[in-house]
């Protein structure tokens, strides 16, 4: 068990001037048997030069307020529109969280699991990986949880770390046609040939100790408990993972998604510090 | 013996038609043309009997459909008790994991419902499917008996006939009573919809403001509108007539501009009515047809009222054997298309093509349905 303080930082530069923006951010660590947010916040601020235009705080301690909601997924947000015209925006989350070190947890939001076990969005198998699954030949004789494991195991060892190859678009099948690709492509493969193999998995978006950047995971469902597979590191998720969010695939928990009016180009830079305290 | 006298005004109605604006778009190879509706002065005459038997069979069948949305979106009873397997839902791409757990005003799902009937050589009418998102249609009838009165009032001072005038007055009703408090507005894409007009009329005749996206804003919660003079009014119900996809770009489709950014937002909280609500398209989906009189009978413990067509599910061993064995008899459609598209007969088919077919449909049984093929009962005089 680990107490951890994050502070997930993110800046839109525009090349333009943006003249309305409206943005939803799902960035607030859920409790679960697995993690507790102690204390959290967001600010969420717009800028024009070195000017501040408006900056608005959101205590999210308590789920519910003005702005603030819950998606079906169970991940919590909060959401707003800024109307002054701005070149810069940013939000900064930062709050203190326990992690525990239990490997899995029970579940929530039964309602929804359905849809964990049917292909969806980005995580659709095309050919190449229908192939490829064929090819692993998974033992009849393994447990859900030993099949996903190995599963992992061998896209770790099938599949390559690359930055800049892929975008948040990219499904599964066109990363592993190119072969290489970051965390959030690990995580829509290993959901792919884990509905393949009839078990049921999601996608988590969360933040790691020392990553520097937002990182995503998958979930399996096995004997009625929820599994964390962190196939970028091939690894079982730890008390360094903190968990923000969760979905069929990475559109479900963006954690931040915005429609503007003006803009030009943008850039984005994101900062993550997850620190033990 | 049948009045002449509106058979006589055909040309004046479809004039009138015509003066009025009353078309319907159509894109066609990319281009966008609007067409007038051709009226026909022969009616194809429902008795009272008969109408009433329809009444009740569609509120049956709709009220049904209703407690399905409900279920799907909560506790999905239906697929827990193996009425309506798990497939049929899940891969279907009417069905919107956005909406779990988000519970309409009034437990409403399906205020407007567009239910095709059809009524075959021997009479009997059937089902042939449900429009539960965006229907289109009420207003067409509504306008062309406005003017066959006014250009026949002969015609209607002789025949004892059951009036659709009353279609604006229901709609006002069913809008008033899902408002949560504030205006009705009626939202339309806009002029180059092909329903425009039917959007205009109806906000003509029921009162609601008709608006388009940019003049509906989210603050706090809430939705307003956007008054002439910059002020913002609360608005309680909407009656949408933009699709799922595009009602809201920050929670459906990003790249939509007709939209309102969290609208769906508000309307997860409770603060505002959509008509219809998001989320129906699983239950006119296709593939949930064949289920709907298994669904009357599981929610409402009642015998379905009206019949669907004939249909098998190749899903199953015993149909798809049904199917292989009547295959040039029997109209296959595809459950992801809509609107004609995606529907081929057996009979049409060559040899070759049928062996593709018949591979396609073993390889993907759940993607099409079988029906029967139906001679629609045409009226003589």
């Amino acid at each position: 068990m680990r107490r951890l303080r994050f502070d997930y930082s993110m800046e839109i530069a525009y090349t333009e001037p943006v003249e309305e923006c409206h943005y939803t951010i799902k960035c607030i660590p859920p409790h679960t048997a697995r993690q507790c947010m102690e204390k959290a916040q967001i600010v969420i601020r717009s800028c024009r030069g070195e000017h501040t235009m408006t900056e608005e705080i959101f205590p999210v301690e308590e789920a519910d307020g003005p702005c603030k909601g819950t998606d079906s997924f169970g991940n919590r947000f909060v959401y707003g529109k800024v109307s002054s015209v701005h070149d810069r925006f940013l939000f900064r989350a930062t709050g203190l969280v326990t992690v525990g070190s239990a490997d899995s947890e029970t579940m929530d939001r039964e309602g929804i699991l359905p849809v964990y076990r049917h292909p969806y969005g980005l995580n659709l198998p095309g050919e190449g990986l229908k192939a490829y699954f064929a090819s692993l030949r998974l033992s009849e004789e393994m447990s859900d949880y030993e099949k996903s494991v190995e599963l992992m195991h061998r896209l770790y060892r099938d599949f390559s770390y690359g930055k800049d190859v892929t975008d948040v678009t990219t499904t599964a099948e066109e990363a592993w046609q190119l072969g290489k690709g970051v965390c959030q492509d690990y995580a829509h493969i290993l959901i792919a040939l884990c509905h393949m193999a009839g078990i049921p998995a999601r996608y988590v978006a969360g933040m790691l100790v020392g990553e520097g950047y937002s990182h995503a995971w998958v979930e399996v469902l096995c004997q009625g408990r929820w599994y964390a597979l962190d196939p970028t590191n091939d690894m079982l998720v730890t008390d360094a993972h903190i968990k923000l969010g969760v979905g069929r695939h990475a559109a479900d928990c963006m954690i931040n998604r915005g429609v503007i009016c003006g803009g030009g180009s943008q850039r984005q830079t994101v900062n993550v510090i997850v620190t033990p305290v | 013996m049948y009045d002449l006298d509106l058979l006589e005004h055909t040309d004046t109605v479809n004039e009138l038609l015509a003066r009025y604006g009353v078309k319907f778009g159509i894109y066609k190879n990319n281009t966008f043309k609007e067409q007038l509706f051709p009226f026909d002065a022969i009616p194809r005459v429902i008795e009272k009997q008969e109408f009433d038997y329809l009444e009740r069979g569609l509120k049956q069948r709709v009220v049904a459909l209703n407690l399905f949305l409900k279920d799907i979106y909560s506790d999905k009873k239906i697929v827990k008790d193996g009425v309506v397997p798990e497939d049929f839902i899940f891969a279907s791409s009417g069905y919107l994991a956005e909406c779990e757990r988000v519970t309409p005003p009034k437990d409403i799902y399906s205020h407007i419902s567009g239910i095709d009937l059809v009524q075959s050589k021997d009479k009997s009418w059937y089902v042939l499917e449900d429009n539960l998102r965006v229907p289109s249609g009420a207003s067409y009838p509504m306008i062309a008996r406005e003017l066959c009165r006014r250009s026949s009032p002969l015609t209607f001072r002789n025949i004892k006939l059951e009036d659709n005038r009353n279609y604006a007055k229901l709609l006002r009703r069913a809008m008033n009573h899902v408002n949560v408090g504030g205006h009705t507005v009626i939202l339309t894409p806009g002029r180059y919809n092909a329903a425009y007009f039917e959007h205009s009329y109806l906000a003509e005749q029921t009162g609601a403001h008709l608006v388009n996206g940019s003049e509906l804003v989210v603050k706090d919660d809430k939705l307003y509108y956007v008054t002439y003079d910059g002020r913002l009014e609360r608005v309680g119900a909407v009656y949408r007539r933009i699709s799922d996809e595009y009602l809201d770009p920050m929670n459906f489709n990003p790249e939509s501009v007709i939209g309102i950014p969290h609208i769906y937002d508000v309307y997860r909280k409770g603060n505002v009515a959509l008509l219809n609500a998001p989320g129906n398209g699983i239950a006119d989906d296709k593939g949930i047809y064949y289920f709907v009189p298994k669904m009357i009978r599981y929610y409402l413990g009642e015998e379905p009222i009206l019949q669907n067509a004939p249909t098998y599910l190749p899903f199953y061993e015993e149909d798809m054997r049904y199917v292989l064995e009547h295959f040039d008899t029997l109209v296959l459609k595809d459950v992801a298309e809509a609107g004609g598209y995606g529907v081929v007969f057996g009979s049409s088919m060559t040899k070759e093509q049928k062996e593709n077919f018949i591979a396609l449909l073993k390889r993907e049984p759940r993607r099409f349905i079988a029906q029967e093929v139906i001679d629609f009962w045409i009226s003589t005089f």
